[in-house]
C-alpha cells in the first residue's frame, strides 16, 4: 500500500509540476536569427542589431524594419512576431526575469500593460532619449502624446493607436425610417434607436462586456478609475469609481439599455454578429473599420459612429488603447540609442501613413493626415473620416487609469458587469463590490511592493 | 536481506575511509564499480527529472506561503493566509465544481464513444481499415487547430451548426453552454486517443471467446457485457485515470476559446492558475492553488487505484 500512495504521490507530482514548471526557470523564446521575419541583406561590420519583439500578425512590420535597415547603415532592426499582446509581454517578462540576455531591445505593450513596465522597472524611459536628442514629439498627435506620458515623463514610444467606435447597419436603419446619416449620439439614444431595430431576427445593439468601453465611459464623463489622478500623478491606492459615482452613472446607462430588451450579449463575436446581420449596431475598435466596410460590401452599407456618451450634457473626450514600443533596461545604452533610432523612424509620417492605411489604427502623426496618399485614401473609404474626427476633436486631456492590477481589476469589472446584465446584481450592487475587489487588490499590491 | 543490500550501496562511513586510507578513489571505485555506474546513468535522468517536475515543485510550495512581488520574487513570508483565503473564497470552489462537471463532460461520453466505435470496428468489413484510420486521426491534430475548427462552426451569428440545426445557441459565448463547448473540442481528441488504446485491447482478445458466445447462443449485449467489457477493463482503469489527468490540466482549447469565461464558467483549476500568475501576475496564489490541485489528483490517482482492485480484471 504505501508504495502505491508514493506511486500515486509521484505521478501527481508529475502532473502538478507540469504547471509550476512554466513559472520556474524559463527557456526563453531567445530571438534566434533563423526566427528573425526579415532577412536582412546587411550584415557588415559597424553596425548594432537590435531585436523588436511585437504582436501584430501583419508583414507590415518587417516591411517597416526592412525599410529602415534601408535607409540608413548603423542599426539593423530584427523584427519577431510573439503571438498576441498578452504572449509578447509574457515572454519579455520572462526573458527579464531570467537576466535579460535573451530579451529584445524593444518591445510592443499593450496599453493595459503599461503599468507593469512601468513598475517593473524592466524598461528605459523613452523620455531619457527624447531629451538627450532634443527630439521634437510635437508632431504626435497630443492626445496620444498625454495618454502615455506619466508624471511628466514620457515612457515608452506610441505607435499603433486606435479607440472605440459605433458600427451601425444603414439599411436597417432605413427600414426602421431612421435617419442613416444620424447615429445615435448617447446611450438613451441608443437605447431608443435598438427598439426600433429591433426584429425577431436581429438585436437592435450588441453591447460587448468589455472594461475597456467602460474606462472610455467613465473618461468620457471626467471621473476618475483610481486615485490620485487615475494613478498618474502618483501610485494610486484605492479604486473610487463608485465613491465618485461615476462608475454607477455609467453602469445606469448599460443597463437601462440591457433593460429595453433591444441589447444582447455577443461578446467578443460582436463584430462577427454586426457582419452577419444579427444586430443593427455594436460598438467596436475603430481600426477594424476597413475590414468591415470590405467584408460586408456586397450584403450592406455600413455606418460609423462615434462612441455614444453617457451624459448627453458632458463630452471630456475617448481615450485611446492599442500599443506602444518600450525600450527594454538591459543595462545596455548603445542598444538603447540604437533602438530609439527605431522608434523616430516609426513615427515618422511616412511610416504611420502606411502603417494606419494598411492596418486602420490611427496614424499618431499629425503630418501623416497631410500626406496625398492619406486623403486620397479618404476618398476611397470615407467611414475612415468619423473615426479620425473623434481622436481629432477629443479633448487632448482624455487619458484612462495607470495602475498595476488593472489587468485582475478589469475581469472583475467585466464579472459584475455581466451580473448587472443577467439582473443578478442590482448597478449599484455591481460597482460598489466592483469597487471593494480592486481596492483589495491595489492595497495588496502596494503591500508587496514597496515603493523604493 | 534488505538491510545488506543498502550497507553496499551506501557504505558505513568506517569502511569507506578504511577504502579510502588503503588505496583511494580507484580502489572505491573498483569495489562499487557497478552500483556507481548505475548512479551515474541515471543522474541524467534525475537531473531532468530535478529540473522540471520535482525543483519547480518545491518552488512552488516555497512560493505558496510567500507573497511575490510584481517579478514574481517571494517578498514576504505569509504562512497559509493564502490557502485560508483560496478556501474562504468562492473563486477557487467554482473552479473546483467547473472542473469536476468538466471532467464529467469529457471523460466519460468520450470512453462511452470510443469504447463503442472500437466494439463496432472490432470484426473485418469492408472499408474496415479506412474506418480505423478516420476515427484515430483526430489524435494527430493539435488542439489548438481543432478549437480555432470548433469556433468557427459554434460562431454565433454565422456558424454552419446553428445554421444546419436552425438553432440560436451562443455556445461559448453563453455561460450555460461555454464549459459544453470546450467539452466537445476535448471530446473530440480524446476519443481518437481512446478509440486507439481500446481497439488495440480488443484485438488482445482471443476470437475464441466470442465463437463460444456465440455457439452459446449469446447476443450483442451479453457479448459485450460478458467478454468485451471486462477483457478491456485494464485498459478502460488505464484510460479513465490517464483521461482525468488530462482534462484537469485542459488549457489550450479554453484559452483560445473561453479563456475561462463568460464570468468563471469555464474557469477549471488550471487555467485559473495560468491566468493568476501569467495574466494577473498573483505568482503566489496560483501556487498555493496548485498545491492544492496536487493534493485533487493526488486524491483522485488513489481513489482509482484502490477501485481498480475491485473492478479491473487481469488476464
Amino acid at each position: 500500500m504505501k508504495k502505491r500512495i508514493l506511486a500515486a504521490a509521484a505521478a501527481a507530482v508529475c502532473a502538478a509540476g507540469m504547471l509550476a514548471g512554466c513559472s520556474g526557470q524559463n527557456t526563453g523564446n531567445s530571438a534566434a536569427p533563423s526566427n528573425v521575419e526579415n532577412t536582412s541583406s546587411n550584415t557588415q561590420s559597424g553596425r548594432i542589431t537590435v531585436t523588436f519583439w511585437h504582436a501584430m500578425n501583419t508583414d507590415l512590420i518587417p516591411e517597416l524594419a526592412e525599410q529602415f535597415n534601408q535607409s540608413q547603415d548603423a542599426v539593423t532592426v530584427e523584427s519577431l512576431y510573439q503571438g498576441e499582446y498578452g504572449d509578447v509581454l509574457n515572454n519579455f517578462r520572462m526573458a527579464m526575469a531570467a537576466g535579460g540576455q535573451d530579451a529584445p531591445d524593444i518591445v510592443q505593450v499593450y496599453e493595459g500593460g503599461s503599468a507593469f513596465m512601468i513598475e517593473s522597472g524592466y524598461a528605459t524611459p523613452v523620455q531619457q532619449y527624447i531629451d538627450e536628442e532634443q527630439y521634437d514629439m510635437s508632431d504626435i498627435l497630443p492626445l496620444i502624446r498625454n495618454y502615455y506620458t506619466y508624471n511628466g515623463v514620457m515612457y515608452s514610444m506610441p505607435f499603433n493607436s486606435s479607440n472605440a467606435v459605433l458600427y451601425y447597419n444603414k439599411d436597417m436603419f432605413r427600414e426602421a425610417g431612421l435617419d442613416p446619416d444620424t447615429p445615435p449620439a448617447t446611450f438613451a439614444e441608443l437605447g431608443e434607436y435598438a427598439k426600433k431595430l429591433q426584429s425577431s431576427e436581429t438585436a437592435g445593439v450588441a453591447l460587448p462586456i468589455d472594461t475597456s468601453l467602460f474606462e472610455f465611459n467613465m473618461v468620457n464623463i471626467g471621473k476618475e478609475i483610481v486615485d490620485n489622478g487615475n494613478g498618474r500623478v502618483e501610485r494610486a491606492t484605492k479604486a473610487v469609481f463608485a465613491d465618485n459615482g461615476g462608475g454607477l452613472e455609467v453602469f445606469n446607462a448599460y443597463n437601462d439599455l440591457y433593460l429595453t430588451g433591444a441589447a444582447e450579449d455577443f461578446g467578443s463575436d460582436s463584430l462577427q454578429a454586426f457582419m452577419g446581420r444579427k444586430t443593427a449596431m455594436t460598438i467596436s475598435s475603430s481600426s477594424l473599420i476597413s475590414t468591415v466596410a470590405k467584408t460586408v460590401a456586397e450584403n450592406f452599407e455600413v455606418g460609423v459612429g462615434p462612441m455614444p456618451r453617457v451624459d448627453p450634457d458632458v463630452d471630456c473626450g475617448i481615450p485611446v488603447g492599442g500599443g506602444t514600443l518600450w525600450l527594454a533596461n538591459k543595462g545596455t545604452p548603445d542598444q538603447e540609442r540604437a533602438a530609439f533610432q527605431f522608434m523616430k523612424f516609426m513615427i515618422e509620417p511616412e511610416t504611420q501613413a502606411q502603417w494606419h492605411m494598411a492596418t486602420g489604427y490611427y496614424a499618431i502623426s499629425q503630418q501623416a493626415y497631410e500626406l496625398d496618399s492619406v486623403k486620397a485614401f479618404y476618398e476611397e473609404n470615407p467611414l475612415f473620416k468619423v473615426a479620425v474626427e473623434q481622436i481629432m476633436n477629443s479633448n487632448t486631456d482624455a487619458v484612462g487609469p495607470v495602475y498595476a492590477v488593472n489587468m485582475e481589476a478589469r475581469s472583475k469589472i467585466q464579472d459584475h458587469w455581466r451580473a448587472m446584465m443577467e439582473q443578478e446584481e442590482t448597478p449599484e450592487e455591481a460597482i460598489r463590490a466592483a469597487q471593494d475587489e480592486i481596492t483589495a487588490l491595489i492595497e495588496q499590491y502596494n503591500a508587496t511592493n514597496p515603493l523604493a | 536481506m534488505e538491510n545488506v543490500k543498502r550497507n553496499t550501496l551506501f557504505p558505513a562511513r568506517g569502511n569507506q575511509a578504511a577504502a579510502a586510507a588503503r588505496g583511494g578513489l580507484a580502489q572505491f571505485w573498483k569495489r562499487h564499480e557497478k552500483r556507481l555506474l548505475g548512479i551515474l546513468f541515471v543522474l541524467p535522468a534525475l537531473y531532468l527529472l530535478w529540473q522540471f517536475s520535482y525543483g519547480a515543485f518545491f518552488q512552488t510550495l516555497y512560493n505558496s506561503v510567500h507573497l511575490t512581488n510584481i517579478r514574481g520574487q517571494a517578498v514576504a513570508f505569509c504562512g497559509f493566509d493564502l490557502y485560508r483565503s483560496l478556501l474562504s473564497g468562492e473563486e477557487f470552489w467554482n473552479s473546483c465544481l467547473v472542473s469536476v462537471e468538466f471532467v464529467l463532460l469529457t471523460v466519460l461520453p468520450s470512453l462511452a464513444a470510443a469504447l463503442a466505435l472500437a466494439a463496432l470496428c472490432r470484426g473485418r468489413m469492408p472499408g474496415g481499415r479506412l474506418i480505423n484510420v478516420l476515427f484515430s486521426m483526430p489524435v494527430a491534430v493539435s488542439s489548438a487547430c481543432v478549437t480555432m475548427v470548433f469556433m468557427t462552426l459554434l460562431e454565433p451569428s454565422m456558424g454552419l451548426v446553428n445554421e444546419l440545426l436552425g438553432l440560436d445557441l451562443k455556445w461559448y459565448l453563453d455561460s450555460e453552454l461555454a464549459l459544453v463547448s470546450v467539452a466537445m473540442v476535448v471530446n473530440w481528441n480524446l476519443i481518437a486517443m481512446d478509440f486507439i488504446f481500446l481497439s488495440a485491447a480488443l484485438r488482445a482478445v482471443p476470437v475464441s471467446y466470442y465463437e463460444s458466445a456465440s455457439l452459446d447462443g449469446a447476443d450483442g449485449w451479453k457479448v459485450f457485457r460478458n467478454i468485451t467489457l471486462p477483457s478491456v477493463s485494464p485498459t478502460l482503469f488505464f484510460l479513465t485515470v490517464v483521461n482525468i489527468l488530462q482534462t484537469f490540466q485542459a488549457f489550450g482549447p479554453i484559452n483560445i476559446m473561453t479563456g475561462g469565461g463568460p464570468s468563471g464558467a469555464t474557469d477549471v483549476l488550471s487555467y485559473s492558475i495560468y491566468r493568476d500568475a501569467f495574466v494577473n501576475y498573483q505568482f503566489s496564489p496560483a501556487a498555493a492553488k496548485s498545491v492544492l490541485l496536487f493534493f485533487i489528483l493526488l486524491g483522485v490517482t488513489m481513489v482509482q487505484m484502490k477501485s481498480e482492485k475491485r473492478r479491473v480484471f487481469y488476464q
